[in-house]
């Protein structure tokens, strides 16, 4: 006798939690490159399938293949079939014998020995196929380290954490897409949080719209912790900002005010805005020239508009004498007018960008706030990759200073860059020092987090060498395309991007995750916070004003003055 | 292997008894005397037990003659009162043909075997109803069902034999439900290049399964 069971309840009963190990079909064909395909049972159904359901094929020596769907299809041997009205035993009849449901199962991993590794086989015909049981749901997607991360729960199993391994995150660079209001800032908030409370790195945030110091902003007028404000690290993180009078409006303490001096720029860093601010070849070339032409610790000046008499008089000399051409130089300084008039560009340095510095070498994580600056795209890019050149030489050397003394023990870094398009785009990707990081990845123990919309405005190259892609649901063909290519499968990853909801679910693919998982993240709520939130509750009363008064120290400083 | 039940799930009043009378591998005819109540039905599974007694042949009966005697067109033709008791006499034992397709065979450890034994059976064999546990056993497999599909003798009439024949066998399985469903899903495979026929004869089936 068939191994029916009661029928039609069963059928009409989708089973889709994936804590459930009934069978699902067997192995029919296919191949590793391709997928193999899995005829469904008759009792299994389809819709209860989604492309990303994880699966699991048992081997015939005791090895099980893990992988997920990546492909339904319906196909019938028999085009000709009357096709039933509302009868159960002719649509059973018809499902068991003349219908055909196929599934295509990319396979991803097997257990032998009890080791996951890279699947390079596939089962033999007939093998069953089944849904992963709860305890392998875990052992492949939740990292049982204990620096890890919990970015969420499988999309199809609210029972199975995602936990990341924290240490092969930041290893290698890690991206961060999707289009605006998808939950990419709401994600990066919390695990730079995990970051820095299982020191695993320090990190440097350029938090162009001002949400993770104090206050991320969330739909309506809601506001939670940003990372000074969670206790259990906030000893770690310093707030610098841009913007003195932005952050006293929002009522965000900072600990210093970062200037930076005209004499801190270099031809490089101009070059840099060459996409933001327009500059043409003649423009770059000359600004490249004016060191050499001018002290070159003066020629920022002269750039300015700053210059002494003399240095004026030397260059009307070199318009006069067609070393410069006047149109060209003048064009620059206008381009340059606004952005070297901000507030937070002085004459000399102040010492300010040492200051972050140090505090990145002495283990303390750094979040630059760019208040009102951070609607201008130039004094963005100029700040963070002048701050990244700096920082990243700094890293250099320790690292070389650590390895010529035989240890490794320097810090790690990552530096998170909101719309890093503006650092990694094509044309100024080779330029900027973020460029740099993206190719060297760990050698230096600085990687990169970057966050962006537009992915495919991110050099290839770079792209190439991002360790982990978390992407969150993207509607530009040419954004899914950049995410994508160059990947194994990638076709198969598109159809699962394409699946995502428009917030809060987020594709995770590469080097800090076993397989492609799609993503329920995490809501940033106050059962996360707590989490990073801990010696606040402990404190006595004391202690928490004490805590609280030196978190507005700086404001009520600057309220003082 | 005397049928000594008065009943079986066929149906039918009285053990079959009877006896074969012509036969070939494919099909056999056995002849009884028997009352019309106990007339055997098509689709009914009846068992010879081969000579050996090794095996034990399962058919199922696919048609019935009734055979005509000397007296019957005499009692027929007849309009006197004379004939009445010889009337009753003649319908009480009146010689019945069954044809059987032979569908497989109970082998010696009593598996069900769904092919034609190797000899057919002989001349005078008893014929006796299946009981209930060897049809439960036979038909547990819906593979029964082939030999009907692809009997040349049967030719067209197969899907009345069909229904009458799972009709009999679902009365006696636990799950009625679920022997009628793998019939339905072995019929959907064999006849999947014959669909309007297909379909006909699962409305019909649909009919047992309400
Ligand atoms: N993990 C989350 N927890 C709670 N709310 C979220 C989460 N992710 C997204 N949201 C909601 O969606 C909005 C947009 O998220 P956000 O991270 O700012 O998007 P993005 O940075 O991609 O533009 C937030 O304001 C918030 O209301
Ligand atoms: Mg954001």
């Amino acid at each position: 006798m068939s191994e029916a069971k009661p029928f039609p309840e069963e059928f009409f009963n989708a089973k889709t939690t994936a804590s459930q190990t009934e069978t699902l079909g067997v192995v029919i064909g296919g191949s590793l490159a391709d997928g193999v395909l899995v005829r469904l049972n008759r009792q299994t159904v389809v819709e209860g399938l989604r492309v990303g359901s994880y699966i699991a094929a048992q081997g015939q020596t005791g090895r099980t293949f893990f992988g997920y769907i990546s492909d339904v299809e319906l196909s019938t041997f028999n085009a000709a079939l009357v096709p039933p009205d509302e009868s159960t035993l002719r649509r059973f009849a018809y499902e068991a014998s003349a219908l055909n449901k196929v599934v295509q199962v990319k396979l991803e991993l097997v257990s032998e020995n009890n080791e996951l590794r890279t699947a390079r086989s596939v089962p033999a015909h007939f093998a069953i196929v089944r849904r992963l049981t709860k305890a392998e749901a875990q052992r492949i997607f939740s990292s049982q380290e204990s620096r890890s991360h919990r970015l969420g729960y499988l999309l199809d199993d609210k029972d199975v954490e995602v936990r990341l391994n924290l240490q092969q995150l930041t290893e290698r660079s890690t991206g961060v897409f999707g289009r605006s209001g998808t939950g990419k800032t709401f994600l990066t908030l919390p695990l730079l949080a995990s970051i820095i409370q299982h020191q695993v790195a320090n990190v440097l945030v350029f938090d162009m719209h001002n949400d993770y110091g104090y206050n991320l902003k969330g739909d309506g007028n809601s506001q939670r912790p940003g990372l000074k404000r969670l206790s259990n690290i906030q000893d770690r993180v310093v707030v610098v900002t841009l913007d003195e009078r932005s952050s006293m409006r929002r009522s965000s303490g900072y600990e210093i005010a970062l200037k930076i001096g005209l004499d801190e720029i270099e031809p490089e860093d101009l070059e840099t805005l060459r996409d933001v601010l327009g500059f043409n070849e003649a423009q770059i070339s000359t600004i490249h020239v004016l060191p050499k032409l001018f002290n070159p610790e003066r020629w920022i000046y002269v750039l300015a508009g700053r210059g002494t008499g003399e240095e004026k008089q030397r260059l009307a000399k070199l318009f006069d004498s067609g070393q410069l051409v006047e149109s060209t130089f003048n064009a620059i300084q206008r381009k340059l007018n606004r952005l070297l008039n901000f507030e937070f560009i002085t004459e000399k340095s102040t010492g300010a960008v040492d200051k972050v510095i140090n505090y990145l070498s002495t283990n303390r994580s750094v979040v630059v706030e760019f208040g009102e600056f951070g609607r201008c795209t130039a004094a963005y890019v100029l700040v963070a990759n002048l701050l990244t050149r700096r920082i990243h030489d700094t890293y250099v050397m320790l690292k070389e200073e650590a390895e010529a003394q035989g240890s490794d023990d320097s810090p790690h870094l990552v530096i998170v860059v909101e719309e890093a398009h503006r650092f990694l785009d094509p044309k100024v990707a080779n330029l900027t020092t973020f460029g740099t990081i993206a190719r060297e990845m760990r050698k230096y123990n600085v990687t990169l987090l970057i966050v962006d919309q537009r992915p495919s405005q991110i050099d290839r190259e770079v792209m190439s060498q991002i360790g982990t892609r978390i992407t969150f649901a993207l509607s530009d063909e040419q954004d899914i395309n950049a995410v994508v290519t160059g990947l194994r499968d990638s076709q198969r990853l598109r159809l699962m991007l394409a699946s995502l909801d428009s917030k809060q679910q987020a594709l995770v693919m590469g080097h800090a995750v076993k397989m492609p998982v799609l993503v329920r993240t995490l809501d940033y709520d106050q059962s996360v916070w707590r989490a990073y939130a801990h010696s606040l509750d402990r404190l006595t009363p004391e202690e928490q004003l004490a805590k609280s008064l030196q978190m507005i120290r700086p404001q009520v400083e600057a309220d003082l003055l | 292997m005397e049928a000594t039940h008065g009943q079986n799930a066929s149906g039918v009043g009285e053990a079959l008894n009877g006896r074969v009378i012509r036969s070939s591998i494919e099909t056999f005819v056995f002849g009884t005397r028997v009352p019309e109540q106990a007339t055997p039905a098509c689709g009914s599974l009846v068992k010879v037990s081969a000579v050996n007694e090794k095996v034990t042949l399962i058919g199922v009966i696919y048609d019935i003659a009734v055979q005509e005697n000397a007296l019957t067109r005499m009692i027929a033709r007849a309009s006197s009162e004379d004939l009445r008791g010889e009337e009753s006499a003649l319908r009480e034992q009146a010689f019945v043909e069954g044809s059987v397709l032979c569908l497989g065979y109970l082998d010696a450890r009593g598996r069900a075997r769904y092919t034609f034994p190797a000899q057919p059976p002989w001349l005078l064999d008893k014929v006796l109803n299946c009981e209930d546990d060897e049809i439960r056993r036979f038909t547990s497999n819906p593979r029964f069902l082939v030999p009907i599909l692809r009997s040349r003798a049967i030719g067209l009439s197969y899907s009345r034999l069909i229904v009458a024949t799972i009709e009999r066998a679902a009365s006696l399985h636990a799950d009625r439900r679920a022997f009628i469903e793998s019939c339905a899903e072995e019929l959907a495979r064999q006849l999947s290049d014959r669909p309007v026929e297909l379909d006909d004869l699962l409305r019909e089936l649909e009919v047992l399964y309400e």
